[in-house]
């Protein structure tokens, strides 16, 4: 395998390509023993109004140091929110890095591609490292490559539905005629999920709800860590090539009883 | 004098600064991150910014997310 297998972004070089969230632990004290667990260097924060009937934990607190800080600008139905969202975020002292996510359809929670890049282009402009949440296509791609994005996020299936790379084909496109680096967020459910993710050439994968949800947050942070790292590999490996009809493994000649064969 | 907190009315004596208020209703300051009058204020103002009547105020803090 290739040494030093970095992932540079936004000026940071990283070598776990598992993106992971904070959301819908049973117990947000798992979170530093799922980052160790699984590896992963960047995790996702949301940002909500103070509830002042009651005292809330901060989710903050449970973040380890090294993490790399990726608020998500969820909540969000237009560009214009995901921008102030975008700047408070920056005004609390966690970075330049964002996830816009833009969603005004709540059935299916499918961003909005169109105000998806006007804040794109809107905060890269600031000097935000901007990570789109976005729908598999290849015109929003290119048009969010356009306003300055760091790289796309498109889903693999809804949000939190653990249903895998439902869009798989549309994914694949976008890997191979891309050049921003293709985080695959939402819906993977399954570490071999994540793995194929991985394998077809997708540079990280977004993953929160399999894994926060799951019995064993830290078990399946860790199967995730791996099944990423896997994937990886074996996309550097570069796969043979997948044929119809059987191709012998071992020589069709040299049979034993062979007429005319060596006496 | 009466401002909007979060979308709810609250009576406040004159001068009054943004860190007091923050800290009056137990929030943690190093964790809130505000607006006030659609304008964000840093940290590093709320012991100076004053408020006033009228004024509207949104408390934002991090929470679990994907």
């Amino acid at each position: 395998m290739k040494q030093n297998d970095t992932f540079h972004i936004g000026g940071k070089a990283l070598t776990s390509r598992l993106f992971t969230g904070t959301g819908k632990y049973g117990d947000d004290t798992l979170i530093p023993a799922v980052c160790a667990a699984s590896g992963a260097q960047v995790i996702t924060v949301a940002l909500r109004r103070v509830d002042l009937d009651k005292k809330a934990d901060n989710v903050m607190r449970h973040i380890p140091e090294h993490m790399v800080l990726l608020p998500n600008t969820s909540g969000a139905r237009t560009a214009d929110e995901a921008v102030r969202i975008a700047r408070l975020a920056r005004a609390m002292g966690c970075g330049d890095w964002i996830k816009i996510e833009i969603i005004a359809d709540n059935r299916y929670l499918l961003p909005d591609g169109y105000e998806t890049a006007k804040a794109t282009e809107i905060l890269a402009t600031e000097g935000f490292v901007v990570l789109p949440y976005m729908n598999p296509d290849l015109y929003v791609a290119r048009s969010l490559a356009s306003a300055g994005a760091a790289a796309v996020m498109p889903l693999g299936a809804p949000i939190g539905t653990n249903r895998g790379l439902r869009t798989e084909e549309m994914i694949r496109i976008l890997i191979e005629e891309m050049d921003l680096p293709v985080i695959v967020d939402a819906g993977i459910g399954a570490p071999s999920q994540a793995c194929q993710a991985m394998e077809m050439g997708a540079a990280a994968c977004l993953v929160n709800t399999a894994i926060a949800t799951a019995s064993d947050p830290l078990g399946m942070g860790r199967a995730f860590g791996q099944a990423v790292a896997a994937g990886r590999a074996a996309f550097l490996a570069g796969p043979g090539a997948v044929a119809t009809l059987a191709r012998p493994s071992s020589p069709l000649t040299g049979f034993l009883d062979e007429p005319g064969g060596a006496a | 004098m009466r401002i909007i907190v979060n979308g709810r009315e609250r009576d406040l004596l004159p001068n009054q600064t943004l860190h007091h208020l923050i800290v009056s209703m137990h929030l943690d300051p190093d964790v809130v991150v505000t607006e006030l009058n659609g304008a964000i204020v840093p940290g590093t103002a709320f012991t100076e910014t004053i408020l006033h009547d009228g004024d509207r105020l949104e408390l934002l803090s991090f929470v679990g997310g994907g």
